[in-house]
């Protein structure tokens, strides 16, 4: 549509042409928000309706903590009969638990737990594997990922004042060529007061570098503060079970 | 002589069609909402309780790694086999369904197959034996790495897939200590979108709240292929 009149006997056009429009534009494009609105409103609360979720609210403990809803329900016998079999499956699950102290590590939030049943003896902050990768550039060209394994394991043994025998990635990452004998290889004081074995060259251990715990930045062997690793050490023995997750 | 066919008239019917299509869903959808099953039962609760250790009892002997939902104990529990391996306390448990979908038996099953959304991202180096120059002190820590909510953030909330067709929804419940990565309209109109995908279209869904940083340590140490318990009775 054009706005196109002038005044009569007038070769300029009116200062009507320039409000006119606006204010007829003005007014459509205010209808054309408002009706934008409303059929927005209208297909998401259908759209909502109709193919959202029906979500109902699960009482959480609190509220269960004053009115259990599985006790005390009447003296109905099947009732008293489910609540045997509830029973007798929560003993079943809870003795397929580890029997006596078990350690888990979160490698991806760097904490660690000694548990024993449902009491837990140990709440530590601890460094796990940095996810490094380390390529040798030269001669066999091996590759290392340094990150703490998942999974099930055991201690294998438990050392005090552990001394350390480097590997070949210790030196490459610091640019030093590995050497040949044991000896100099051999490095007092840097894994702390114990070391727990858990076979495959990692380890539970102590650190020099206490203040970087809570960060990832191991070689894959679990270091934990001083404290937490003697009360570890004073807990656990060859055979207690260790999870990383 | 053949009636010709009106056409405003016939458009007006299929106005009207439409509308009355569109008011029925409404209806059925507020129908559905205003007749919901009363609270569960102490029967139902303890059927529910029963199946779900049964199958928890399955996956323990197993050896297998799964999640237990049971908001009884107000906590989401991580186990390897019968071993609980963390726990995230809960503030508030949510179950159910799209409007058009029956509710399944929360206990009835065990959920496989965790997948994360967003997926987690782990950064990390790539080291050059021959690009490291020599420490100037022997053992020294030169490179600090982020802590781990620095390395991975956290979303305000995420979701697990499993198969079925169900997502564990986890909303992080803000602090004043704040870790959580605010993300801006496009980021939430982004994650919208992605709900919609196929792959993420679930048909039931669980919604947890728990404080920022228990979420915030869930999205981070899940590992995929968790399978999930949920001890509560459906309707």
């Amino acid at each position: 549509m054009t706005y196109s009149y002038r005044v009569p006997g007038s070769g300029r056009p009116s200062a009507r042409r320039f409000a006119g429009p606006l204010a007829r534009g003005g007014g459509a494009l205010f209808v054309l928000v408002l009706a934008a609105a409303l059929l927005k409103v209208t297909v998401l609360g259908v759209t909502s309706l109709a193919f959202g979720f029906a979500l109902d609210p699960v009482p959480v403990a609190p509220a269960l903590a004053g009115s259990d809803a599985t006790a005390g329900v009447g003296a109905d016998a099947s009732l008293d009969s489910l609540r045997k079999v509830v029973a007798t499956l929560e003993s079943a699950v809870k003795a397929t638990a580890p029997r006596g102290s078990y350690i888990t590590v979160d490698k991806h939030n760097n904490r660690l737990w000694l548990r024993k049943g449902k009491e837990t003896l140990v709440d530590a902050v601890v460094s796990t594997g940095s996810g490094t990768v380390l390529k040798e550039t030269s001669g066999p060209q091996r590759t290392w990922k340094f990150e703490t394994p998942s999974g099930r394991h055991k201690i294998l043994s438990e050392r005090p004042n552990p001394v350390w025998t480097k590997p070949d990635w210790a030196f490459l990452e610091e640019g030093r060529q590995p050497p040949t004998s044991i000896s100099e290889r051999r490095e007092k004081g840097s894994l702390g007061e114990w070391a727990l074995d858990l076979g495959d060259g990692y380890m539970i251990h102590g650190t020099l570098y206490e203040r970087l715990l809570g960060r990832s930045l191991t070689h894959g062997c679990i270091r934990v503060g001083r404290d937490d690793l003697r009360a570890l050490a004073r807990a656990v023995g060859p055979g207690t079970p260790v999870f990383i997750f | 002589m053949p009636a010709v066919p009106e056409t405003p008239r016939v458009r007006t019917r299929l106005i009207w069609a439409g509308a009355a299509v569109v008011t029925l869903i409404v209806a059925v959808a507020l129908l559905r909402q205003v007749t919901r099953a009363p609270e569960p039962d102490a029967r139902a609760t303890l059927e529910a309780r029963a199946t779900a250790l049964g199958i928890q009892l399955d996956l323990a002997r197993a050896e297998a790694r799964y999640l237990v939902l049971d908001p009884e104990q107000g906590a989401l529990s991580f186990y390897h086999g019968g071993a609980l391996l963390r726990s995230w306390p809960v503030t508030e448990v949510e179950l159910g369904a799209r409007r058009w979908i029956a509710t399944p038996e929360w206990a009835g099953q065990a959920w496989t197959a965790a997948r994360m959304d967003p997926p987690v991202e782990r950064p990390f180096r790539v080291i050059l034996s021959d690009s490291v120059a020599p420490p100037d002190l022997a053992g020294a820590e030169t490179f600090i790495p982020p802590t781990p909510d620095e390395a991975v953030p956290t979303p305000p909330r995420f979701t697990v897939h499993y198969t079925g067709r169900l997502g564990l929804e986890v909303v992080a419940v803000e602090s004043s200590d704040s870790t959580v990565v605010r993300t801006g309209w496009t980021e939430d109109l982004g994650h919208t979108f992605r709900r919609l995908l196929p792959r993420n279209w679930d048909r039931y869904r669980v919604r947890v709240r728990m404080a920022e940083g228990e979420a915030g340590a869930l999205y981070r140490s899940l590992p995929d292929s968790t399978a999930l318990v949920i001890i509560a009775p459906g309707k």
